[in-house]
């Protein structure tokens, strides 16, 4: 490959926050924009499982440190933010990531329900976006996951659809006013893709994985894609990659849709 | 380090310096994981090697582990949660050495280093010899030059995603390399670059599917089924059961590279760990 042509993908000397960096989506993103050669600080409010993270990062030498936050609290990111500020000099890239899936028919929705998937799926990312702004001072991007959820109905996923089409126009939002200080902001609505928070619904009452329910689910969404397959979280991470990297620099406001092929548009 | 006088090793080579780019990755890599509960370590100095000990220091059991980082980083600090893992577990106690790294040191200060501490060791326990990639050649040439050299053999060889063969011509580095993002066909040749500066990549002692594996101790080894290094064990243990050395292959399906080490919540992990302790205290 061209020398120039891979320096367009390159993160070399800038400096990116991604929230839900425990695990899925998260967790590939923060290795894949340190391996990129970005210095990544990865957040999430689950420190336990975060460790892993950690110590594969650390496995590779990569530039990533680590920091528990609830991206549901504006004042924990805003502290992030700032952090990422005086530690680094700089704050080029942020990934909203974190989020929660709950399912429950809309009849059976409770308050509690409902206010737990907003607070982290559609206002956490209001916080992010807030929180990255405050300190880009020299331009950046920021990319927000949303979900083919958010554009396709599916049964008892109400509460997280509505959130995750809201991230959608808060994108847009976004992407108007951050314009005039060379903010890109785009959103990432993933298809089906395998990651801790999917394989999470198919539990059994113990706490088993439930294999023959996991793979019944799989076959039925690759079913759906023309290819016939469903996403890896390394689908979305080199979505994020691309969109933080001066290759993407004429995307902002949209959503891209790494689905294969379920839905267009 | 007087290892080499009665290991017969090869004597110690002068190395190049490291470029500023493999100085940073070593501090990135210095991240510590964390203790298990109830574990305890601490960090001492044996047969003139600082090392991680967990577990009691006299226990009557040991793993010596040698950890992975391409022989040129990695620091035993990342290893805090597998060695107190298995120490709990099983009342061994598991050192791991900060041994020397190439390109300052190349081929063999590491395995210097293994051998001195091996001997320390030795004097007051069974020893079984444990490695991760890198770490993993590290062990079996240990064991090499355990044998050849006279000396007592480990108890067992305990090989976590093991590099097996420096000149780095499997078909599974071409088959996994979208699959497998911790390693490649790229960095495993910078890395035996580094390591052996000059020498063959097909060295006995550093390229240990190139020797004869004749006596050797019972092995243990994992890899997950998509990784680059899937083929290295395959190897191994395929190249060990025809010198009748026995063996236990785990290959685990949508594992990464060295998971027991950095998988701290996965139940592969759980499973491989505990196989570990079965394999240390049968």
């Amino acid at each position: 490959m061209d020398r120039r042509l891979q320096d367009r993908f390159s993160l070399d000397g800038q400096v990116a926050v991604v929230t839900g960096a425990a695990m899925g989506m998260g967790r590939e993103t923060t290795l894949t924009l340190a391996r990129a050669g970005a210095r990544v600080v990865g957040i999430d409010r689950n420190a336990d499982v975060m460790e892993e993270t950690k110590a594969m990062a650390s496995a590779e030498g990569l530039a990533c440190s680590f920091a528990v936050a609830d991206v549901s609290n504006r004042d924990d990111l805003m502290k992030v933010a700032q952090r990422t500020q005086e530690d680094h000099g700089r704050v080029d890239g942020w990934a909203n990531i974190a989020g929660i899936l709950r399912y429950s028919m809309i009849e059976d929705i409770t308050p509690d329900h409902v206010n737990e998937v907003i607070a982290v799926n559609q206002l956490g990312v209001l916080w992010g976006i807030a929180a990255a702004a405050s300190v880009m001072s020299n331009g950046g991007s920021i990319v927000n996951i949303s979900s083919s959820g958010g554009e396709m109905p599916y049964p008892s996923l109400a509460a997280y659809g509505m959130t995750k089409a809201a991230v959608m126009q808060l994108t847009r939002t976004a992407a108007l006013e951050l314009g005039e200080k060379g903010i890109r902001v785009n959103a990432i609505a993933p298809g089906f893709v395998d990651t801790p928070m999917v394989r999470n619904t198919h539990l059994r009452a113990d706490g088993s994985l439930d294999e023959a329910k996991r793979r019944e689910h799989l076959a039925a969404r690759a079913a759906q894609s023309p290819l016939g397959i469903t996403g890896e979280v390394q689908d979305m991470a080199m979505t994020i990659l691309f969109l933080m990297s001066e290759a993407g620099r004429f995307y902002t406001g949209q959503v891209m849709r790494p689905n294969g092929g379920v839905f267009f548009g | 380090m007087s290892a080499a006088n009665h290991w017969n090793l090869p004597g110690l080579r002068n190395g190049g310096s490291a470029d500023a780019d493999l100085i940073e990755r070593r501090q990135r890599a210095a991240l510590e994981t964390p203790a298990v509960d109830g574990g305890t370590y601490i960090t001492t100095n044996i047969g003139g090697v600082d090392c991680l000990v967990a577990g009691e220091r006299m226990a009557s059991r040991a793993l010596l582990h040698l950890h992975g980082g391409g022989f040129r980083m990695g620091t035993p600090r990342t290893w805090i949660n597998y060695a107190t893992d298995l120490a709990r577990r099983t009342g061994t106690v598991v050192v791991v050495p900060d041994y020397r790294l190439a390109p300052e040191h190349p081929f063999p200060a590491a395995i210097h280093d293994a051998a001195a501490v091996y001997d320390e060791l030795a004097s007051t326990a069974s020893v079984f010899v444990g490695g991760d990639s890198a770490g993993g050649a590290l062990a079996v040439s240990l064991a090499i030059a355990a044998r050849d050299a006279g000396r007592p053999l480990p108890a067992g060889l305990v090989l976590l995603s093991p590099w097996m063969d420096l000149t780095v011509t499997a078909e599974s580095y071409s088959t996994f390399d979208g699959a497998d993002t911790m390693f490649s066909s790229i960095a495993a040749n910078e890395a035996a670059e580094a390591y052996l500066q000059g020498l063959a990549r097909d060295t006995a002692l550093a390229s240990p599917l190139h020797a004869d594996l004749t006596g050797l101790p019972e092995v243990l080894c994992f890899v997950g089924a998509e990784e680059v290094l899937v083929d290295d064990s395959i190897a191994l243990v395929t190249k060990a059961s025809r010198v009748g050395v026995r063996h236990e292959l785990h290959v685990v399906p949508t594992m990464p590279h060295i998971w027991p080490v950095i998988m701290l919540a996965a139940e592969q992990t759980e499973q491989a760990r505990s196989a570990i302790a079965r394999f240390l205290t049968k």
